[in-house]
């Protein structure tokens, strides 16, 4: 992949490199407002995506995509810009192509988000559940919003492709609780995991009236490929630390004897 | 406004109707030849009505809310008169050569082609989409047989008994939008005066008919007086019209500038020194702690800072957005405190926008003063359902609570919700609460009525 950053100030460029250092497999080129260098530099082909400021004194942030579209049509933007910059402020022809937007001071999630999406990589969720529950995105442990939606996660996940229904997953998650109490917290739940789903870009929950279910396409699980195949690091343990994992260690230890023997 | 209108219609198709057929029944006019000035006048009725039809196409075209609507009544209105008896009076002077029969078949297809654009005038300005469907059909398929009544019993002279079936399905029609529209409450000087001509001419046509049948020698003038009557309904139609919006102009000026004002105070109370300098004392010790919690610090204030500028832009935004502008200033809030405050979003509804920073003052009320954070079970619960036609958002927290006859000090930022509120849907928040037994806060904004305030001003 790669990529051409273009910022007047130093400071800002600098930030950007530490931050990408680590991403790997990114071959970048800075440039400060040098217009005719960018132009020379892009016109020989090959860059995937211009990181770009849009206040700058010798051009415009937007103008310069425009001229940039010319040489390479297939090039993609993302813009960098202190202010609340939208997509309605954008000329047509830019928008089509343009990634996303980076709010200085952006987080370093939300650049390497936008990195894998212009790389192509199809984003996927891996998720273990042998021994406790947890999912990870590019290699990166992804951190819930509440443990309640973190576990209702877990049983929609161990539910494998089934709907999950609010009145199941609060008999599961919230059986001490008194009804109307819990149907509040299911929903603050829900809501949670939605907006962690949304941050990592892998929304792969349909939200129902009153139900959940799964899109499996974007996640891997190590409990989905047990039950397949056998092979996993099943040792006893399923999801700790969540009761109600103790209805799916019998299947789970059925596999395992058939495998043993 | 409505008994007025309605008495007033009743007493012009009486007047034209029954008058009429009373008059042809029991008394004896001696025929007589019709005078100039009848005649003159029918040209100069005639001559306005062709001048309003001009303007009525001429706005139709160049004004967006106008539609041909009222100009396909006024050509309709203006060909009705023109095959009228008093008009035939008019032609006899001048000499033109004509026959009646198709005098009156011309005249009878457009009283029908009236009554029938009044019609579709009532139903698509004062129905609601929703409703009423069916009936426009109904009555088109009416009238065309009507229509067809009309020219085979002219020639057996019992045309009356035609016009007789049109009137009725016309005023039952009618009668069904009055009813809805009184059910939806819209009842304004057009309607009063729309629907004067259409009862105008519904009497006025049974002159006509008396007259081609021959029970009665000749209109006698009633065609100028009632066309008279809706030159001045047409007139007074556009001028309740011009007066109405100029004053909808003039309130959404004054509207506009009171908003603006609005959100200029809140951003100062947002960006109010004192928070600004703690926050950044909050970012600079996260960082001292560790660099990541400094900048998920310095992500979320910044991000807090990009909310507030972005309300100026934006009349509302949509209700997660402010939702995840809350649950950001509550993280940022809760990074620098022991016992943290917990928040739980009951969130049911979401697609539907609200004025920027109206559910953030309320949450950073709960903060400052109800102490649910040294409950075990305490939080704060933002709800939002439908209840009816109406969304329900709710804040509402399990702690100290405050008596509410006693409103704290300070706290700019709710009374600007309150005002903002007020302006912007003509009611305000409500707020419940006992000391000790929490804090309840809710508003309610109406399902159709919040799409129509979406704006970018500037």
């Amino acid at each position: 992949m790669k990529i051409v950053v273009v910022d007047d100030e130093i400071g800002a460029l600098q930030v950007f490199l530490s931050e990408i250092i680590g991403a790997g497999d990114v071959e970048y080129q800075f440039f400060r407002d040098d217009v005719e260098a960018i132009l020379n530099y892009v016109s020989s082909g090959g860059v995937d995506a211009a990181f770009l400021d849009i206040r700058m004194p010798n051009i415009n942030g937007v103008d310069l995509a425009m001229r940039l579209l010319e040489l390479d049509p297939s090039i993609r933007f993302v813009f960098i810009t202190g202010l609340s910059l939208s997509e309605e402020d954008l000329p047509e022809e830019v928008r089509a192509r343009t990634v996303g937007f980076l709010y200085k001071p952006y987080e370093i999630e939300t650049l390497l988000r936008y990195l894998s999406l212009i790389g192509g990589r199809r984003r996927t969720l891996t998720v273990t559940m042998f021994d406790v529950f947890d999912c990870f995105v590019d290699g990166k442990k992804v951190k819930f919003s509440s443990a309640k939606s973190k576990e209702l996660f877990a049983l929609l996940i161990a539910y494998n492709g089934r709907t999950l229904t609010m009145n199941d997953a609060i008999s599961q998650l919230w059986a001490d609780a008194e009804v109307e109490k819990s149907k509040i917290l299911y929903r603050d739940a829900v809501w949670r995991l939605r907006k962690t789903l949304n941050s990592i870009g892998i929304p792969c929950v349909e939200f129902g009236r009153a139900e959940l279910s799964l899109d499996r396409g974007q996640i891997v699980c190590d409990y989905w490929n047990y039950l397949v195949t056998g092979k996993g690091n099943y040792r006893g343990e399923f999801c700790k630390s969540y009761d109600w994992s103790v209805n799916y260690l019998v299947e789970l230890d059925a596999i395992k004897w058939r495998n043993q023997s | 406004m409505r008994a007025i209108s309605i008495a007033g219609n009743i007493l012009l198709f009486v007047l034209g109707s029954v008058v009429s057929l009373i008059l042809a029944m029991t008394i004896e006019i001696v025929p007589h030849e019709g005078s100039v000035a009848i005649g003159l006048f029918a040209l100069i009725t005639f001559l306005l009505l062709l001048l309003i039809l001009a303007v009525e196409i001429i706005a139709a075209v160049k004004i967006a809310e106008s539609t041909m609507h009222t100009a396909v009544v006024a050509f309709f209105l203006l060909a009705y008169l023109l095959f009228s008896p008093d008009a035939i009076v008019f032609f006899s002077i001048v000499g033109t050569s004509y026959s009646i029969v198709s005098f009156e078949i011309a005249g009878n297809i457009a009283f029908l082609g009236l009554m029938f654009s009044l019609l579709v005038f009532f139903r698509y300005h004062y129905v609601p989409k929703r409703a009423m469907s069916g009936p426009t059909v109904a009555v088109a398929a009416t009238l065309f047989v009507c229509a067809l009544c009309y020219t085979v019993l002219i020639f057996i002279n019992l045309q009356l008994i035609a016009h007789i079936a049109a009137i009725a399905a016309a005023i039952s029609y009618f009668c069904g939008i009055q009813f809805v529209a009184y059910r939806n409450d819209c009842d304004d000087p057009t309607f009063a005066f729309s629907s004067a001509i259409l009862f105008s001419c519904a009497g006025l046509h049974t002159v006509n008919v008396l007259c081609f049948t021959g029970l009665l020698p000749s209109s006698e003038g009633w065609t100028i007086a009632y066309s008279w009557l809706c030159l001045v309904c047409f007139i007074a139609i556009y001028v309740f019209y011009f007066i109405r919006t100029s004053r909808s102009a003039l309130r959404a000026a004054e509207y506009k500038l009171q908003a603006e004002e609005l959100k200029t105070k809140l951003l100062a109370e947002q960006m109010k020194p004192h928070f600004i300098f703690n926050s950044l004392t909050t970012v600079k010790s996260m960082y001292h702690h560790d660099v990541d919690e400094g900048d998920k610090a310095m992500g979320l204030f910044s991000s807090y800072l990009r909310e507030s500028i972005e309300m100026l832009d934006s009349e509302t935004i949509p209700f997660e957005q402010e939702l995840e502008n809350v649950e950001r200033y509550v993280d940022f809030c809760n990074m620098s405190l022991e016992k943290k405050f917990n928040v739980i979003f009951d969130i049911d509804v979401t697609d539907f926008r609200i004025p920027a920073c109206c559910v953030q003052p309320f949450v950073e009320n709960a903060i400052k003063y109800s102490k649910v954070n040294e409950l075990d079970d305490g939080a704060i619960v933002i709800s939002s359902y439908l209840e009816g036609e109406d969304i329900v958002i709710r804040i509402s927290d399990n702690g100290a609570g405050f008596d509410v006859s006693h409103p704290r000090e300070g706290g700019y930022g709710i009374r600007n919700v309150f005002e903002r509120f007020r302006l912007l849907y003509a009611k305000e928040p409500a707020i419940e609460s006992a000391p000790g037994e929490g804090t309840t806060v809710t508003m309610r904004i109406r399902r159709d009525r919040e799409e129509h305030h979406e704006d970018r001003s500037g």
